[in-house]
Order: C-alpha cells, then structure tokens, then sequence
C-alpha cells in the first residue's frame, strides 16, 4: 500500500511538472507582451514597457526564465502576480476555497437529483419513465454552460428574487450557480446509476438474495444501490477534480470569485505568474482527489482488500 | 471479522495491518462525509475580507438589496489595488478618491479645485507654490505634510509601468518650506502642473513607496473597512477623524466583469450604479422603469490614425489623399447606425470637453470628391492596412468593416487586421512586426485639458523619433514649436492663441481618418439622485443621495 502509494504520487506529481512546463512554455510562446498590457499602449512609451519587461525577466531568454522558474518552484515560490503585485499563490488561495465549495454544492446537488432519477430510471427500465428521464437528462447535458446560466438567472434571480444574480454574498448565492453545474452532469451520473443497478439486478448475487429470501424492497436498498456506489463514486471523484480546475463559463456568468474567474482574467492581462500558479495549484488539487478517489476503493470494496491481500 | 481479528492475521502486511486497525470502510465513508460536510459549512459564510492576511476568512452575510445609508456601485474594471501609481481606471476615481486625496482635483466641469491644498497657483514661471490645508489629516490621526507630499510625487513617478509619468514635460523639484507649505520647481514653464498633480494621492510618507500601496491610510472622508481582492469587492465605512458629513454609513464597489450580469445585478436591485455601461446595455437597461441612464461627453478620444512612417513618395505621405481617404468615410452613418449616437465626431483635432480644444473643422462625407481628389493625386490601385486591438471602442470590428466597404467604393481595397488584447498590436505599431497604414486606437486623459493629448500625440520631434517615441512618426517641427511655446506661456489669451494656431495646423495635416469622442455612459437606480456626471466619467459620490 505504502509503495502503491508513493509510485503514484510520484507519477502524479511528474505529470503536475509536466502540465506547468507546458503551459510556462507555451505562454511565452504566445503571442502578446504582457507588459503593454498592463502599461497599456494608449500613452505609454517604448522605455516604459521596456522597464517593465527588465523588472519582470520577460526579456531573458526562455531557457534562463524556466530554470528561474523551476528553481522558485523547488523553494515553494510561484512568483508575482503581475497584476496584483501580490504571491501568485496566495492570490489563488483567496479565490480557491470559492470554487471548492462551488464544486462540492454541485457535487451535493448531483447526487440528490442523479441517483434518485437513476433508481427511478433502472426500476422502470423500458418504460416511458425510464426514456423520459434519458432524454431530460442528455437535454440538459447538452445546453451550453452559457445559454443555461442566463436562463436560470433570468427565471430564479430576476423574475423570483429567490437568489442572487450574482457575485458571492452568503448561502444563497452559491444555490443558483451550484444548481446550474449540477444539471449539466445530471446524464453522466443518473445513467451510470441506472446502468449499474440494471447489471446489478440480474446478477448472481441478486438471485441468491432472493432465493434467501430478500423483499425487492431490500434487495435494491441494501445491496444494490450500496454496491452500484462504486462506480458511481469514480464519476463523482472526477467530476470534483474536474470542476476544481474551474467551472469557468459558469464563474464567468455568475461572477462567482472562483479560479475560473481567476483564469479568465490572468489570461485577458497575460499574468503569467498567476497563471502558472492557477494551473499548478489545481493541477496537484485534482491529481490529490483523484488519487484519494482511488484509494478510497481499498476502504470501500471489499473485493480490492481481498486482492490487495493476495 | 473484527478488525482486531483480521489485523492479527499472519497473512497481512503490516501497513495493512496498521491500516486495518486505523480505520474500516463505514468509519472511512463517516470521516470523509463528516470531512466535506464541514468544509461546506465552513465556506458558507461568503467570502473573504482580509486582503492582508494570509488565508481568507468567511464574512458574515451581506444583505442582497441596499439599504437608504449604503450605496453599492458596480465597476467594470477590476479592483486589485486602491492605490493608481499604475493606472487610473477613470471611473474608480469616484470612490478611490474618496479614501486617498491628491493636493488637487478635478471639478465637475474639469476645472482645477483645491483637495488637501488650500492654495496651489504659479507663482512664477517656473513655479508653482502650494500651501496645504491646516485641519487635515490621515485616518490615522496624523497630519498631511509637505513631507508627504513629495514622497507622494516621487514615488509616484518612480512606479514602473506607470504610463503616465511619460506625460509630464519635466519632472518637478519639490522644495518642503515648512511641513504645510512648498514649492513644485521646473526649469521649463510646466502650464499644467496643477493637473497632472491631481492624479498624485498622498499617503504618510513612511508608508508610501514605488509601486501601488494598499494599507496606507488616507485622508479622504471615508476609510477602508474591508478590500477582498479575491472576490474583488472594496467596502468603505466613513472616517472617523474626518469631519466632513457624509451621505452614506457604507459603499460598497465591485468589480463585475460579464456585462450581463452587471446588466442583471443593477435590475435586481443588488447594484445601484452601474458605470461604464455598453451601447447596447444601456439599449437594454433603458426599457427598465426602476433605471435611469445618464449620459456625459466624455474625454476618451477614439481615432483612425494614420501611419506617418512612410516614405515620402508613399500616397499616405500627401495629406491631400488622407484628405481624400477621410471624404470617403460616412461618419454620420457610423455614428448612428453602429455606434447607437454614443459617440460625438470630433470638429477638431482632441475632445472639445478638453480645456484648450479649438474648433478647427469638421468630417464631411463626400465619396465623388474622395474620387476627384485620389485621382488628382495620382493615386490608383491604393491597398491599406488597417490593424487595431480588440475591445479598443465600442463595435471597433464593425466600424472598421464598415470604413473597408466604403473606401472600396472609391476604389481602395483593405486589408484589416484585429488583434487580441495582449497581442501583439504593441510590435505591429512599432513597426517591427510589419508595415500598416491605418491604426483604430483610443487615447485617454487624465488632466482635463487639451495641451495633455496635444502634446502625446502631436508634439513629436525628430529626435524622438529617431528612438521611436514619437505618435506613430507624427513630426511637424512648425506644430511642435507652436505647442511647446504653449505650455510655457503664461498669459492665457497668448496661449489660446498658440494652441489655437497649434491645432488648426494639425488639422490640415489629417492626421485621422475619422475620430470622435466616446461618451461616457451610467446606470443608477431611479432612488439614486444627486449624480453628475463628468466628462471624465466620475461624478462626486458626496453629493448622491438614495432614498
């Protein structure tokens, strides 16, 4: 367990060094000169721009700004918002815990909408239910992140006054936007529910609960939906560390102060410290969910213990 | 099993076994529930306040709609700093200014008005004395000296990145008489100082340095209560060592990016301004009978301007085929059916709300005589390329689109190139990435008056140019003279006459394709009143009331 553990971490982490190289390089190779934009060009003259690319290291060469960035990496260093003249690291950890709680309502309200709908999918498979909630389901998938926020805040917000139209101010302002993620992954987790608990249902093991003698009631309950969970879980892991990356249509709609936001405007000013910095940070978050998602089989399934052990 | 039966079990490994006796899988699934269930709760207590600490803490609720003694205005630019060494994002200033006072500051028609100073004239020359005001101080209690004042000024123009402080002619010698009065020294006639002085806000000078400073008091009659830079949002409480009445026991500034949500925070009530507003947001916010939109002329000016680095032989070269090339632009039609009459054509060479600003003519759409006068010229087969940054003004794409279909109907083609903010419209300018013909650009103003844009855009020298600083290759020595003459003259009616004669010679250079001033355009509320709004695109938040 403990090497298990540590060859993927290791693996994870070279992967999160990869992704930040990739994206330094690609940064830089990316048309534009972040020190115009944050001069502006309107008025500013040729030295001034010219001080500020010195100041910031833009006119070494490539390979003398990724071994400074490297070397600042090792010591826990992520340089300077441009912007914000602040840590790039602290400026992401002021909007992270924004999206994390973003993501985690979403997460919540995924469940309590997909795995009902799954059950009631699986219980009526075939019938009219069942192919109602499919095609409600992929409907909803299939609107865009955009078009979905503006209705629901033009409905609930503008025309109900039940929530914010915007911006992070207290509970409630999370509902709408959290609400509106969760409908958008409605089909993934509500088919994969309804999938599993089908499979599930002519398996062996069913069979041999109902030759003991187990009500249907129980059996989908106490076995089924328990054992379905497994894969459920993956998708919703993934989900997690997907979103940790930033709902950014979604942060961008509703103005919520995320690291979606976040993105949008460092890569609008070319901030490039803060841009790494919101890509490494996440990066790791969603590598360390992925993982605590895989080794939460270990404790979950008793079937992974029993290998494991062998 | 039990766990203490399995995890005695030769069989495992012992960080199975370690495993096994920590923890089993419904202890595992309780903790890790438990675990987000608190994080969840802990972050629904609404963002953080505390720019300065290291984590940021929840803050109690803030209610959703207003209250008669708050304000909450919404911003379309973002909110990283109070402090404007760098930029000065012109609406900001209403509430900016508001914390952190400069000696002098611009009126509501523009005009030079005492802050901190109670007296700033030239008194020669070369000189300009000012003599603070004996009552006021910082928040902290301390007095505003001169001693502040010049660390003010030094720091400010020692900022990197700050575009500005290009602007100033000379860079002044700030001599301290006493700690209430001094003098600002040049050894040219600097006719402006005052306003370039009004973009100079004063901090204690042991907490003020290059670079933009955030946790310096200021003397202004409101104080920061909270700045979350992370959420963006910028509360200010009214001072408590300032004596001046103030309207509002709290205002709160955010930056909201998306122009629909700003569209929809100001409907729902959440906001009860909106500044800056687009076009076609104000078209929208104007069918709404709780919202009022105020317009104001603004100082932004927005030009076609032409690339004055060709060869002389070159057909751009000839003002008479600039001329011609501006004949053949509907600007009328521009004006209305694109830019929604948001914008004012100019009828001279800077904004008219500029002091200073001549009238000096006026575009006029003739396409038969562009014709004439192309063909008188010489010209045939003319291609121009024209390149300007995304978002530059409002529709830029389609007003450059436009000029495009109608210079082909006087036979010149187009090539148009739109560029990302951020590009590298920056390289393109300067001539390093390519040769172009005509720039879509917008030039803003922070002091009020003409001689400021004068200067930056037509004041170019051959020796500027030789290091690439000047306007784009504008150099007309005759004009540069008439304008430096200018702002070292000290009789006003000498001076007028100079600027005058300056800008009625730039005219007839057609240095624009076509130009206009964009307006600048606000949302309030209809229980806002109070608000007017100045060609700089602030207004005096001391004089608003909401009902």
């Amino acid at each position: 367990m403990g090497w298990y553990l540590l060859r993927r971490l290791s693996f994870s982490l070279l992967a999160v060094l990869v992704v930040a190289s990739v994206v330094f390089v690609l940064l830089r190779l990316t048309p534009g000169d972040p020190a115009a934009t944050y001069v502006g060009l309107d008025v500013a003259s040729d030295d001034v721009i010219e001080a500020v690319r010195d100041k910031w290291g833009l006119n070494d060469s490539l390979l003398v700004q990724y071994r400074s960035f490297v070397t600042n990496l090792v010591r826990g260093d992520l340089g300077e918002s441009f912007v914000y003249g602040e840590s790039a690291f602290r400026v992401v950890f002021w909007r992270l815990p924004n999206t994390i709680l973003l993501a985690a309502v979403a997460l919540l309200f995924t469940v309590l909408l997909a795995v009902p709908l799954g059950i009631l999918a699986a219980r009526n498979s075939g019938k009219t239910i069942d192919n109602g909630i499919g095609a409600a389901a992929i409907t909803f998938q299939s609107m865009p992140e955009f078009w979905l926020s503006i209705i629901l805040i033009q409905f609930f917000a503008l025309r109900l006054g039940w929530f914010p139209t915007s911006g992070f101010s207290g509970w409630r302002s999370v509902i709408l936007p959290g609400f509106t993620v969760s409908l958008l992954q409605l089909a993934l987790v509500s088919q994969i529910v309804r999938r599993e608990l089908i499979r599930l249902e002519k398996s062996p093991m069913a069979d041999a609960l109902r030759a003991r003698g187990v009500s249907e009631r129980r059996l989908l309950w106490g076995h089924l939906v328990r054992n379905s969970g497994i894969p459920v879980l993956t998708v919703l892991g993934t989900r997690f560390a997907m979103m940790i990356n930033g709902i950014v249509i979604i942060e961008a709609v509703y103005n919520w102060p995320g690291v979606g936001n976040l993105a949008i405007q460092s890569l609008r000013s070319r901030d490039y410290p803060l841009i790494q910095a919101n890509v490494l940070i996440t990066s790791i978050l969603a590598v360390m969910i992925n993982l605590a998602v895989d080794l939460s089989y270990y404790f979950i399934d008793p079937r992974v213990r029993r290998q494991t052990s062998r | 099993m039990s766990n203490q039966i399995e995890a005695s079990n030769p069989e495992f490994s012992e960080t199975q076994r370690i495993i096994r006796l920590a923890m089993d899988r419904r202890q595992f699934i309780a903790i890790g529930g438990a675990g987000i269930a608190a994080a969840i709760l802990a972050s629904c207590g609404g963002s953080s306040d505390d720019a300065t600490s290291d984590t940021q803490a929840p803050t109690e609720d803030t209610p959703v709609v207003p209250t008669a003694a708050e304000i909450t205005l919404i911003t379309n630019r973002g909110l990283e700093t109070i402090d404007n060494k760098v930029t000065t994002y012109d609406a900001q200033i209403t509430f900016l200014r508001l914390v952190r006072q400069s000696v002098v500051a611009l009126g509501d028609s523009l005009e030079v008005v005492p802050v901190l100073a109670s007296a700033f004239a030239a008194s020669d020359a070369t000189t300009w004395s000012c003599t603070l005001r004996g009552d006021v101080t910082f928040s902290d209690g301390s007095p505003v000296t001169s001693n502040d004042v010049k660390v003010a000024l030094e720091s400010y123009l020692a900022t990197e990145g700050n575009s500005f402080a290009g602007q100033w002619p000379e860079i002044p010698t700030l001599n301290v008489i006493d700690d209430k009065q001094f003098n600002l020294v040049t050894t040219q006639r600097v006719v402006n100082l005052d306003r370039l002085m009004t973009n100079v806000t004063v901090v204690p000078a042991s907490a003020n340095q290059a670079g933009n400073v955030d946790d310096a008091p200021g003397s202004g009659p409101y104080v920061v209560d909270s700045f979350d830079k992370g959420a963006q949002v910028l509360v200010l409480v009214p001072n408590p060592s300032n004596a001046e009445t103030v309207p509002f026991a709290r205002i709160t500034a955010r930056y909201v990016g998306e122009d629909s949500a700003r569209v929809n925070a100001i409907k729902a009530g959440e906001a009860h301004v909106v500044d800056s507003i687009t076009p076609d947001m104000a078209v929208e916010l104007a069918t709404d009978s709780n919202i009022t939109i105020l317009r104001s002329p603004g100082t932004r000016l927005a030009h076609l301007f032409y690339n004055f680095r060709k060869p002389a032989n070159h057909p751009l070269s000839n003002p008479k085929v600039r001329q011609a090339l501006s004949m053949a632009v509907d600007g009328q039609s521009i004006v209305s059916n694109i830019l929604l009459d948001t914008v004012t054509p100019l009828t001279g060479v800077v904004p008219s709300t500029l002091f200073g600003t001549a009238v000096t003519g006026e575009f006029t759409y003739d396409p038969e005589m562009a014709k004439s006068m192309l063909s008188d010229a010489g010209v045939s087969n003319l291609k121009l390329t024209m390149i300007w940054e995304k978002g530059e003004f409002f529709s830029i794409a389609q007003v450059m689109e436009a000029i495009a279909a109608m210079l082909g109907e006087v036979g010149v083609a187009t090539e148009l190139k739109e560029f990302e903010p951020g590009g590298d419209l920056g390289e393109w300018r300067a001539g390093r990435l390519g040769d172009w013909d005509v720039l879509g650009n917008g030039y803003g103003n922070q002091t009020g008056d003409a001689l400021t844009p004068l200067i930056g855009i037509y004041g170019g020298t051959a020796e500027k140019e030789a290091e690439r600083k000047t306007y784009h290759g504008y150099v007309y020595p005759e004009i540069t003279s008439l304008l430096i003459a200018a702002s070292a003259e000290i009789d006003s009616a000498k001076q007028t006459d100079l600027m005058d004669q300056a800008q009625k010679l730039i005219w007839e250079t057609w240095p624009s394709m076509f130009a206009f001033t964009q307006n600048n355009i606000l949302a309030h509320r209809n229980n806002v009143s109070g608000i007017v709004l100045r060609p700089n695109n602030t207004f005096d938040l001391l004089k608003v009331s909401v009902s």
